[in-house]
């Protein structure tokens, strides 16, 4: 019997609430308090997660039998996690190499990565990355002086 | 009046009235192709806002705002799918209208209508929300608490599929509120030793991973980044007259009352009012039967509604500090990154920026409406725009964004976590609104109940024992036990009448 998704949130939702009721021991009481005091919100925000995931994993096994369609389409996981992973490289880049550098790569690789069945040519790219680095750059550091990274091996 | 006055030439002024008229544009584009929306618009602008005035800022935020709520009309006439859940039912009748020659004329009624609905309700917000801010003042942290978690449980009691998940969403909001210090003693809460984590999560990082970034390459692995291209059809003139609005009358205003009061209500916002509007259209026309085949008035019903609810979110924003829907909150994100916070204290101590939103607002409704005149023949081009240039630009922009917030990497890891967790979220079915809205409202809920508590020497009974807190606090309950009992009904229901159909069957 397969899983539904239901189920599977109120489980990561009640793991979330284990971890985060542990951390939020942690957190200090002030003694003599008149009112609740900093422990209390959080505690009523992981009752509140925990109730609706129990609640949401009764009425995953209560509606087993039905069936459920897929969130994304077939190959749509691995896109997402392509699409994640290159997101996460082009922040690890950024934070070394500086925004200059990497953005030109980065802004090909999502324009290849987010054409779906369109038809792309590297030149055009190419130069459409340049010159969204070079106008954003301009932009928000002369025009909005908003800094940008420069990254840690050029500071 | 002589602050509203000045409010509105200081929105007259060459450079504002630029910057309304190109974020107006900007805002149109984002409304018009669908997956792009206001809401997006509003947070890729909010980390630009860093380096400008408080007033120009504003001017930006709420151009790009009304702009985006206009532009949904335009790819709901043209193609047929909603620039936003807020031009649902404006697909109904606009695009049979485009299919039977008549696209010129259901774009001339979205662009009017969407004029006569923003117009009408910021005139009426203006009027209404500094008696309200007056009233407000007279109320205590009990009332202000029960206000913030009314608006809370009815966002999550109204959120799409199931109740439990709102309060989930809601949670998980509340929780993410809690990082950092704590509003009261200061005490560090969940901040596992980071120093960044100190001053909690920031809410420009928070709406750009969990809105854009999320959205951008959710939609592009469902394969839903692309759509289908508008006819280019001739359209010459505005394509309404005077006679259209008269013949069509009771239908605006109807939409328009209805449209506003949805709006004031937290949770309700355009993409409720819409389909009320047209719903009722349809029950008082003569001729219901020709709505869906390209009936003006559900257009007209339908567009006044959605934009009418942007005035009515504004009542509640200003006048109480509490956001209505997802645009509101963040524009409320957009006043607290300047240092101020909206809600009655606003109203008195910052009159001219209170009129100079309510103005702007209004000065973009008419920018907006010139605009889509000018350029209406060109409509069907927006939806042309190739989807990976666009969305690549929006993320390059969301790591500036995030970069921005405090000129260290640490917002953009910020960003890139929260969109895992909009991921999940999505793929569980949790709406993000309630999420939203919590998160927004938990410092505020946190300090209000405890001061409340303090106030009463640690008496909870204060919350139950005032009247309005106590009223509120009723609506709240409601909004959670009601859709539980009446689920259990529908199911109650649906038993009960399966047997009598077997029956039927076996006969």
């Amino acid at each position: 019997m397969k899983m539904r998704r239901d189920t599977k949130t109120g489980i990561v939702g009640l793991l979330g609430c284990a971890f985060f009721l542990f951390a939020g021991q942690s957190i200090k009481q002030p003694a003599k308090l008149l009112e609740p005091g900093p422990r209390l919100f959080p505690y009523v925000a992981i009752a509140l997660i925990a109730l609706s995931s129990i609640a949401l994993i009764i009425k995953g096994l209560k509606e087993s039998h039905i069936e459920e369609k897929p969130y994304f389409p077939k190959g749509g996981i691995l896109k997402i996690s392509k699409s994640y992973l290159m997101l996460v490289i082009y922040a690890f880049a950024m934070t070394w190499l500086g925004f200059l550098i990497t953005t030109p790569f980065a802004t090909v690789a999502f324009i290849y990565d987010l054409k779906g069945n369109s038809e792309v040519k590297l030149v055009p790219s190419i130069i459409i990355a340049l010159l969204v680095t070079a106008g954003l750059y301009a932009m928000f550091v002369f025009g909005f002086q908003v800094k940008l990274p420069m990254g840690i091996l050029f500071e | 009046m002589s602050e509203y006055i000045s409010a509105l030439m200081v929105c007259l002024e060459p450079i504002n009235l630029l910057l309304i008229v190109a974020m107006v544009s900007l805002g149109i584009v984002f409304g018009a192709i669908p997956g792009l929306s206001a809401t997006l618009g509003i947070a890729l602008l909010l980390p630009v806002t860093f380096g400008l005035s408080t007033e120009t800022s504003f001017v930006l935020l709420l151009a790009i705002w009304i702009g985006g709520v206009s532009g949904t009309f335009i790819s709901a006439v043209l193609i047929g799918i909603p620039g936003s859940s807020s031009a649902i039912a404006t697909c109904f009748d606009g695009f049979p209208m485009t299919k039977n020659g008549q696209a010129g004329k259901a774009l001339g009624i979205g662009m009017t209508a969407s004029f006569i609905g923003t117009v009408g309700s910021v005139i009426l917000a203006t009027l209404l929300s500094p008696v309200i801010a007056e009233f407000a003042l007279h109320l205590g942290p009990w009332e202000y608490f029960s206000l913030c978690f009314c608006a809370i449980t009815l966002v999550a009691s109204l959120s799409k599929g199931n109740i439990f998940k709102g309060i989930m969403a809601a949670g998980i909001g509340l929780l993410m509120g809690c990082i950092g210090m704590d509003p009261i003693n200061g005490a560090t809460r969940f901040t596992f030793g980071n120093v960044y984590l100190t001053a909690g999560i920031s809410t420009v990082a928070q709406m750009l991973g969990m809105f854009a970034m999320c959205q951008i390459i959710r939609d592009s692995a469902k394969g839903e980044a692309k759509m289908p291209e508008a006819d280019m059809v001739s359209m010459k003139g505005l394509g309404v007259g005077f006679k259209d609005i008269i013949e069509n009358i009771k239908t605006i205003l109807f939409a328009f009352v209805s449209g506003l009061w949805i709006g004031f209500l937290p949770g309700m916002g355009s993409g409720i009012s819409n389909m009320v509007a047209y719903g009722y259209a349809k029950s008082i026309s003569k001729d219901p039967e020709s709505f869906g085949k390209g009936n003006p008035a559900g257009v007209w019903a339908s567009e006044t509604a959605n934009n009418a609810s942007l005035g009515g979110a504004l009542i509640p924003m200003m006048a109480l500090g509490i956001p209505g829907d997802g645009i509101t909150a963040m524009l409320i994100a957009g006043l607290t990154i300047h240092g101020l916070q909206a809600g009655p204290l606003f109203m008195t101590e910052q009159p001219d920026l209170a009129m100079l939103i309510f103005a702007c607002v209004l000065v973009s409704a008419i920018i907006t409406y010139i605009i889509q005149i000018v350029t209406k023949r060109w409509f069907p081009y927006i939806l042309k725009v190739p989807y990976h240039y666009l969305y690549t630009v929006i993320l390059v922009i969301c790591y500036i964004g995030g970069y921005g917030i405090s000129n260290t990497m640490f917002n953009i890891y910020v960003m890139l976590a929260l969109c895992l967790l909009a991921i999940f979220m999505s793929m569980s079915g949790l709406p993000t609104s309630p999420l939203v809205l919590a998160f927004i409202l938990s410092s505020k809920l946190e300090r209000y109940f405890r001061q409340g508590i303090s106030y009463a020497h640690g008496s909870y009974k204060e919350f139950f024992t005032r009247p309005i807190s106590a009223a509120l606090l009723a609506v709240a309950m409601f909004c959670v036990v009601w859709p539980i009992i009446s689920e259990r009904r529908k199911k109650k229901a649906e038993a009960a009448a399966a047997p009598v159909q077997t029956e039927v069957n076996d006969d």
